[in-house]
Parts: C-alpha cells; structure tokens; sequence
C-alpha cells in the first residue's frame, strides 16, 4: 500500500493502474473527492508529476485531475 | 414570473448555454453577503414563441449541492436562500461527464426542484459517429433530456419549451442533509453504468487530450509552451492594443478641442468649456483610453479558458505560487494585474479558498499595471534622455521588481493572516477544445463593460474635482498659470509640502501625486499642467510626445525656491520608487472593497502599500543624494 504522493519518486508509465484503497483527508476534502469520483475501490493512473515537488496529475474514468503533494498524501493505493 | 436556475458543475457549458438563453440583455447581480456576481436574463423572445418568458439565472459551477467554496456557497445560497423562487432548474451535465456528474441531477431532484437535464458537449460525441441516447437517458432519470448545441445552439428552443412546459413541483424545496459515502458511491456506481449505456465512454477526445497535455504539461516543453504563450498574450496587450489606444486618445482630445470652440471663449463660456473639456472630457477618456487593452485582456484569457489551457496554466505555477501561500489559480489575477488591477481583483473571485483570495488580492496592486507605463515613460526618459536601452532595462527592473515586492508581501503576510475555511488544491483539466469565438467575444465584452461600470464613476468624480481644485478660487483669471498658482490645489500642496520634502520634490510633485490617485496616468496631465507645459502644446492637438519633450525640457528647468533643481537623478530615481510600490488609484480601492465586503482589507491594503511606497522612496533619494 503506498501513497499516491509516493508515486513522485517511483513515476509509474501513465498505463499503469492503481486501485484506490483507502482516503484518510479530512472532512471537506475527502467528500470533494468522492464527489469527483476517487473513491475506495476506484482506479486511477498517474499522467504527469509536476517537478520542484508541484501538482500530480491523475486520471480517473473520464476525469483528469490536479492535486497537491498534501492531498496526494491522503490518497492510498494498491496494485 | 418564473425564475429558473442554471445548475451545473465547472467547464460543462454552463454560460455558453446562459448566453444562446437569454442573448446580450443579460445584467449581473449579486447576491446579499456574498462577493460572487449572478448573471440574470429573460430568455430571448424567440426562443419562446408560445410561452411566456422564462428569466434565467446563471449561478457559479458546482460538483454537489454540499458547497465547499466561497462560490459553490452562492450557488446554494441562490437555490435555498428564498431570495428568488426557484422552483425549476436546468441542469447542465457535459456528456463526456454523465458518470461523474449524474449525482448532481439527482441531488437536485432529491431536494424536491423539477428539473430538466440540458446535455452538453454531444457534438465531441458526433464527431466520432456515436450518438448520445437522450431517450434512455431521460427514461432512467425520469425528467427530460435536451441535448444542447454549444456551437451552434441547437436545442436551445427545445430547453426552453420543456422548462415551460414542466409541471411545477408538488412538494417543498428542502436543503439537502450530506449524502453519505455509501450513497454517493452507490449513486457513482449507477451513473457509470448508465453512462455505458447512453453513449461512447472511451472516447478518442479523451486521448488527443491526454496527447497534448503530454507536451504542455511536460517538465521542460510545458515550461517553454507556457511562456511563449504567456508572452505572446502580454505583447498583445501592450503592442497590439497601442495603435488602438492612440486612436481613442486622439479622438478624447479631439473632443475636448472641438467642445471648447463650440462654445467659444468668453468669460463664462471659456469657464464652461475649460470644465466640459479638461474635467468632463478628458476624466472619460482617461478611463477610455484603456478598454482596448482591457478588452484584449479579457479575450485572451477567456480564449485560453475556453480552449481548457488555463487549468494547465494554473497546474504548472501552482508551485512557485505555493511558495508564498498562493495557489495555482492565482495566476490569471495575478497577470491580470500587468494590465489593470481593477479587472484582476475581479479575477480573483476564481480562487475559491479564503485566505488565498485575500493575499492574492492584497498583492495585485503591486503588479505594474498599465497606468504606471506613462508615468514610467516620463520619469524614465528624464533620467535616460537619448539612452533608450539603459531605460529598457530600468523599466524592466520596475516590472520586476513590482512582482517580487508582491511575492515577498504575499509571503509574509500569509504567515500572518489566519485561514477561515481549510484550503485545497483539486483542479479539474477538462478536454482541450476549439474555442467558441462569438461566446470569447461576448464574454469579454461583458466583463469589458463591467470594468467600464466599476472605474468610469469614480475616475470621472476626481478629473472634475481637479479640475475645480486646480482652477478656483480664481477662475475669471485669463493667465492659466496664475490661475493655477493661486489655486485651492497650490493651497493644499503648499501645506503639505513638508510631506514630499523628504523625497526631494517641491510641492508641485506633491499635487501631482495627489492628483494621480484619480488614475496614475494623470500624473503627466497634471505636471504638464503644474509645470504650464501645456499651452504651446494643447493647441496643436496634444501629440503626447511633443507633450513629453516640452514637460521634460520644463522639468530640467525646474527650481526649488532656493534655486536647487526640483528634478535630480535622486528625487525622479525616489519618484520611480514610488510610482512602483504606492496604490495610488482609488478604483483599485473600491473594487478591493467592494470585492472582499470588508473597508478593513481596503483600508489596510491602502494606507500599507502607500507608507511602503513613501518609506522606500525617501530612503531611494536618502541614499542616492548623498
């Protein structure tokens, strides 16, 4: 299980699939994720890391998605 | 009369949809207590033939009815806060979307409103030769479907016949209580089905996107893509708009000249025509003078938002915004700010975390607006008379060093300024699209004409208040410059002359200062006026270089009462500084005030920057006179 922040160091091939585990962001930020749809159970994959420690792209379904290093840090995912 | 709402999340299309609606009539409310404007409209007479017709409100993008923003906040607030009756809604949902968004048509149906689904972005899917199955789609959900032509406004005429022909609802409208993870989840699940169903998922949009966001987002072409196109929008604005703005210079100063000979010269006369002409005239065109560069403003930002670049944009700088405890979406107020400040603290409304719209709105004034270039190219030319490139690079450290002061202030005052709402960074990227050009254009227009609105009261007050200060008591008087020598203006400079003696100037430059808190530009008309360099000039139409050659030459002759030159390389060097940091424009005050709903902020913006302004001038001149 790792983080989605952690995927800045491993820079995962944008094909790659990783399934949403779990959210541990506080209240408003956790509900406005799953209003997007990145939900537990959910796929994502990783588009594009920003350098200088800058947004993570994701996409998930028909949304691309970006999101801080802070709010990436309380997305947990797994193979 | 019924009112119906837009309801819809960011980037579905929503004011496209608002503007085949209801036209050009439209007018922009706010609503009480908040700061985020509602555009409202009748729905075009056409569209309508049978019915009577509908007014449309056009609230800010929403993903749920459970607001997590200052502007998600007034979208509710519109929906529940009894102010209008809404009892219908138009939903808009972006086809390519309907598994994500879907929940939001049933949070509204949930809630009790009687809704009608508007479909947007359904030529992305006739592109491809799929189709959209509104019918299945209108089944399942219960409520008519109507899919809207955003190109062409096809469907439009449909939206409008159904809304009028929806029964209104049986039950009371109720504010939701939060759905819970379980039924959001359950409600996703559905919607995905669905959206299998009722058209093509796997659309080859989605991938030409992801194709171009590759090299625009990419960690060194991005970089590259993003300053030539951020170059290329600021040249716009300062080149292309040049001739333009000479244009409606010329035709203000034509204006005043030919008012003054049609009313002649005599005694009183000469009185009225100086006031329609000096005061009247010219206060319009000092705001005029700007709209086509605020225009082309305006157009190349909405251009970039409607292409879907600006998310990109907001993504790449978010990092060095962050640095200073701004955020991505800062960036277009920030640039914004190049050009005028007015339009870019408008601009800020976007940023929807609290603290980050403060400091992002605290700074803007710092950004070299275009007001400060001729005040630049005066003080500049003084100092570098026949050396142009030194000048250049002087007015390129001016710009620079207006932004890093900015970032600085940013910096520090986010470590002091408390965070009421907690703020987050979760930025949708839609799909690249080509842009609508007529809704650009009329979406610039439309907030070209609200600049307009916010500046021209306030710019034209102070123009004719000068203009009263600088010509009484002794208006009779024949003699321009005794006229202006024993005017209330000189009263009040002489008193406060002890206030600019610390910068070098004499009390002249004082009441040019003054004077440029109407719009800093006015500082060159003033001086002109302060230094009598304009009655060989004005007669010849005005020709602003000529103005400038013989306002310098004037300069260089300049004494103090002691006989020291009043223009030094320390006190214009002081000016520049000044000039730099000050908020001297009061708009830029009333916007901020009328912006954040707070005389504290605009107080504090006011009085801080300006004792900023004058310490570090005082301190230029200290040093560089020694």
């Amino acid at each position: 299980m790792t983080r989605l922040s952690d995927t800045s160091r491993q820079r995962p091939s944008p094909d790659e699939t990783f399934t949403i585990i779990d959210l541990s962001a506080e209240s408003v930020v956790r509900e406005r994720l799953l209003e997007l749809g990145l939900a537990p159970g959910r796929s994502v994959q990783v588009l594009k890391i920003c350098p200088f420690g800058g947004p993570i792209v994701v996409r998930a379904g028909s949304l691309s998605l970006a999101l801080r290093r802070d709010e990436a840090d309380h997305i947990w995912l797994g193979e | 009369m019924s009112t119906v709402a837009l309801v819809g999340p960011p980037n579905s299309g929503k004011t496209t949809l608002f503007n085949w609606l209801t036209g050009r009539k439209q007018r922009v409310v706010n609503y009480p207590g908040s700061t985020v404007d509602l555009a409202m409209g009748m729905s075009l007479p056409h569209l309508a033939p049978n019915h009577a017709p509908i007014q449309f409100v056009d609230t800010p993008g929403t993903y749920s009815l459970f607001a997590k923003s200052q502007d998600e906040e007034v979208t509710s607030l519109t929906l529940f806060g009894g102010r209008y009756p809404i009892r219908k809604i138009a939903v808009v949902i972006d086809s390519t979307q309907i598994s994500r968004q879907i929940h939001l048509v049933k949070q509204l149906q949930e809630a009790g409103f009687a809704v009608v689904v508007a479909l947007t972005m359904c030529d992305l899917h006739e592109k491809e030769g799929s189709r959209v199955d509104s019918a299945l789609l209108e089944r399942e959900l219960g409520t008519p479907v109507v899919a809207i032509n955003g190109v062409l406004g096809g469907g439009v005429k449909d939206l409008v016949a159904k809304l009028a022909d929806l029964p209104e609802p049986q039950v009371a409208i109720e504010r939701l209580q939060p759905w819970s993870a379980e039924k959001l989840h359950s409600v996703f699940d559905e919607g995905e089905k669905l959206a299998r169903r009722v058209g093509k998922h796997d659309l080859k949009v989605f991938n030409s996107t992801r194709g171009i966001d590759r090299v625009l987002l990419h960690p060194f072409f991005g970089l590259v893509f993003f300053f030539i196109i951020m170059f290329t929008l600021f040249t716009a604005i300062y080149w292309a708009a040049q001739p333009i703005m000479q244009l409606v210079d010329a035709a203000f100063a034509l204006a005043a000249t030919g008012v003054k000979q049609l009313i002649g010269n005599g005694p009183v006369s000469g009185a009225i025509s100086d006031f329609l002409g000096d005061g009247v005239i010219a206060g319009v065109g000092a705001v005029m003078v700007f709209v086509p560069q605020i225009f082309i403003l305006f157009f190349g930002i909405s251009l970039l938002e409607d292409t879907g670049y600006l998310a990109r944009a907001a993504t790449l700088v978010d990092r060095p915004l962050s640095l200073v405890g701004l955020n991505g979406k800062a960036f277009v107020p920030l640039l914004s700010g190049f050009a005028c400040a007015v339009p870019a603290i408008m601009a800020a409304r976007s940023i929807n975390s609290q603290k980050e719209r403060w400091l992002a709105t605290f700074i803007i004034p710092f950004m070299t607006c275009s007001a400060r270039l001729p005040v630049y190219a005066l003080l500049l030319a003084f100092l570098f008379w026949g050396k142009p490139l030194l000048g250049g690079i002087c007015l390129a450290a001016l710009y620079f060093g207006g932004l890093v002061v900015g970032l600085v202030a940013s910096g520090l005052l986010n470590l002091i300024v408390k965070a009421k709402t907690p703020s987050f960074f979760l930025l949708e990227l839609p799909l690249y699209r080509r842009p609508k050009l007529m809704v650009v254009f009329r979406n610039s227009l439309r907030r070209t004409k609200a600049y307009i609105t916010k500046t021209a009261p306030i710019i034209l007050a102070l123009s004719v208040a000068l203009w009263v200060l600088t010509n009484f008591p002794h208006i009779r008087s024949q003699d321009p410059q005794t006229r202006l020598e024993q005017s209330w203006v000189s009263a009040i400079g002489r008193r406060i002359e002890p206030v600019f003696a610390p910068m070098g100037v004499d009390w002249r430059v004082g009441v040019g200062l003054i004077s440029a808190f109407a719009a800093r530009e006015t500082f060159v008309s003033s001086m002109a006026v302060l230094f009598n360099a304009t009655s060989s000039v004005a007669a010849n139409g005005g020709n602003e270089d000529s103005l400038r050659v013989s306002l310098i030459d004037r300069m260089r002759n300049a004494k103090m009462p002691n006989g020291a030159p009043v223009f030094t390389f320390a006190s214009v060097a002081a000016l520049l500084v000044f000039f730099m940091l000050a908020l001297q424009c009061l708009s830029t005050t009333s916007v901020a005030y009328r912006e954040m709903r707070s005389s504290r902020f605009a107080i504090l913006q006011l009085v801080s920057m300006n004792v900023l302004a004058y310490v570090c001038a005082v301190g230029t001149y200290w040093v560089l006179s020694r």
